[in-house]
């Protein structure tokens, strides 16, 4: 644990013992369960009897899924320092198992926000209660040939001219909607869930701004979900392609269907998910600071531990230094979107500073990590070493969510278009 | 003091709506920015519309708010579905609709189907420029058709909007409701639109 400058989190007893007890999950449940992960077969990690499901099952128990909904449909909404401590204890013990939870919940808060009373009773309350394997989500953002297009078009003058090939579409029928297409492989718990946010592209199909928002049961027929992928990092987050064909779906559960608002949905949405990813990756950077300071107190070398080295000490603190200013930042930016979308619900957050947020957590973690594997010396690159696995998390998260250039890209676009500094 | 309850989108609600969003402070400053008149449509052909509608209540309501148009604005409605609406209700356009026998109405409304409400639509006005409401009214058909917004919904959407049983931005991304209009304006100015369901949400219904 890390001694709290904040003293609202420090002076609260409520948010202080929220953070210790999701510490203590962190370490008893999460690390453990992400370590092993991390060691088995890609395939194994994704079956039925892996500990992923346990994870999720006492996450759920412990009310995990219910952080992002209002309490008026069954969840127990925090605030956004509550939010960050969740994201980052939960990454702190396994950055995979807090991309799983996190997307677990996307779906049911997406439409907690935006959907209708009749979804809200159908899915999102039962979701609530599941404290089983009833609704274990994913979500389905990317189409295979559509990586950084994704994020590229929403601030493009001429979104048409990307063309809408290549996207999950979705058309009307009836009384309700027909998906056809594919989300690609990197859906984050994909091969695990049994329900999907996704997006498809939807009438008038102009362009892929025209996007929805949809809550899928894959086990509808023409749901097929392929196997996991074998990848680098977040190896406790299993990954993997699920395939649409005429999957029909009633209309409620196309929560978002006014293509007009697809940007600023998809900019709501990826403020949110920057913060949260921004939390993931300071627990990251802090688990494999407190690897490499246990590891320097312990490692002798010059006949003293290398924690006695000016040069071991200066780079302590540099981690120190960049992992706490990156949690001071972020908790502000996260602060901007909670007031925004959850509360005031203006959908007018500052999404340049939840990307700023993102894109300067993943790089800070990617330096923190890679320093503290460095203080292992040779250590740090054995396979038994949790610091190997936080060094692989991190560097994955320089793609992961949208890689850092292009969410940096998108965060000048908007930084400038929000017109967030003025020349007097 | 307990305010009067009064009918969805009759003419007594237009008034307490005016008088609320003339008077509120947090409307006021929420509303400093913004410019524009934004054109309601309000589209009856809808269950709810019925349900109201066939009551002596929300017939008193309907034609109080064809009393806030003049006979000339009134007449503008002629060929539409209100128009057929209103006669089947015995009321003709050009009368003054204070002249209505109201229990005689209601006993014709009684047997109103959804058919009868056919291309039924009601439009009006809000229109708030910096912080000053400008107009909130019932409007004749051809009126503002070039307004820089129009939001556009069915009569159930619109009460719930006004009752809080879903916000705008439920109700817009849902599909039940449909804005045009400079959309970065608007979610610029989201708090407002808040703040503007918050106070019809105020005013009391039957």
């Amino acid at each position: 644990m890390y001694f709290e400058i904040d003293s609202e989190v420090r002076g609260n007893q409520e948010i202080s013992m929220f953070r210790s007890e999701l510490h203590r999950f962190a370490k008893e449940v999460v690390r453990p369960a992400a370590l092993e992960l991390d060691r088995m077969d890609y395939r194994e990690a994704a079956a039925k009897d892996s500990p992923y499901f346990e994870v999720l099952r006492k996450m759920k128990k412990n009310g995990y899924h219910r952080i992002l909904i209002p309490d008026e449909y069954g969840g127990s909404m925090v605030g956004p320092l509550e939010f960050n401590i969740f994201a980052e204890e939960l990454a702190w013990g396994g950055v995979g198992l807090a991309t799983a939870i996190g997307v677990c919940q996307l779906g049911p808060a997406v439409a907690s926000l935006v959907g209708s009373p009749q979804v809200i009773d159908e899915v999102v309350r039962p979701w609530m209660e599941d404290e089983g394997d009833k609704y274990d989500g994913c979500w389905c953002v990317m189409d295979p040939d559509r990586g950084s297009d994704y994020i590229m078009l929403f601030n493009d003058a001429d979104p048409e001219a990307y063309g809408i090939k290549g996207f999950l579409m979705a058309e009307k029928n009836g009384d309700g909607w027909v998906l056809n297409g594919t989300k690609s492989y990197w859906t984050s718990s994909g091969p695990c869930a049994n329900w999907a946010l996704a997006h498809p592209i939807i009438p008038p199909h102009r362009s892929p701004q025209d996007i929805g928002a949809a809550l899928i049961p894959l086990d509808l027929p023409g749901v097929t979900i392929s196997g996991p992928i074998d990848k680098i990092g977040l190896r406790d987050d299993p990954q993997g392609e699920i395939i649409f064909e005429n999957v029909k779906i009633p209309d409620h559960y196309m929560i978002a269907q006014a293509p007009d608002f697809g940007p600023t949905l998809m900019k709501m949405i990826i403020s949110c998910t920057s913060v949260y990813m921004g939390s993931m990756f300071v627990g990251v950077a802090r688990a494999a600071f407190e690897e490499a300071l246990k590891y320097c107190r312990e490692r002798v070398q010059g006949k003293v531990p290398i924690i006695e080295h000016q040069l071991t000490r200066y780079r302590l603190f540099n981690m120190f230094e960049r992992i706490e200013t990156a949690r001071a930042y972020l908790r502000t930016a996260t602060r901007n979107v909670w007031e925004e979308v959850f509360q005031n619900h203006t959908y007018y957050q500052s999404t340049a500073h939840a990307l700023a947020a993102q894109t300067y957590c993943k790089n800070m973690a990617f330096e923190v990590t890679h320093d503290a594997l460095q203080l292992h010396g040779g250590a740090g690159t054995l396979k038994e070493m949790p610091v190997e696995k936080f060094f692989r998390d991190a560097r994955a998260a320089l793609i992961m969510d949208g890689c850092s250039e292009i969410l940096a890209l998108e965060g000048a676009a908007d930084m400038l278009e929000e017109d967030l500094y003025t020349v007097d | 003091m307990v305010e009067e309850a009064v009918s969805f989108a009759s003419g007594d609600w237009f008034k307490a709506a005016q008088e609320k969003l003339s008077t509120d402070q947090v409307f006021k400053e929420a509303t400093a920015d913004w410019e524009g008149c934004v054109r309601c449509i309000i589209n009856c052909e809808d269950e709810e519309a019925v349900k109201d509608y066939s009551t002596e209540d929300g017939i008193k309501g309907f034609l109080g708010m064809l009393g806030l148009l003049s006979k000339e604005d009134r007449l503008k409605y002629k060929g539409t579905g209100l128009e057929k609406l209103a006669s089947k209700l015995g009321y003709s356009l050009g009368d003054e609709p204070g002249s209505v026998d109201i229990s005689e109405a209601a006993k014709k409304a009684s047997g109103l189907t959804i058919n009868d409400f056919k291309d039924c639509v009601i439009y009006a006005s809000w229109w708030t420029d910096r912080g000053t409401l400008k107009e909130m009214a019932p409007l004749p058909p051809d009126k503002y058709v070039d307004a820089p917004f129009t939001l556009a919904g069915s009569y159930s959407s619109w009460k719930q909007l006004c009752t809080g049983g879903q916000t705008a931005i439920q109700l817009i991304m849902g599909g039940k409701m449909k804005l045009e209009g400079n959309l970065k304006y608007i979610m610029k100015h989201m708090a407002a639109m808040n703040q503007l369901a918050e106070i019809y949400k105020s005013i009391p219904l039957k």
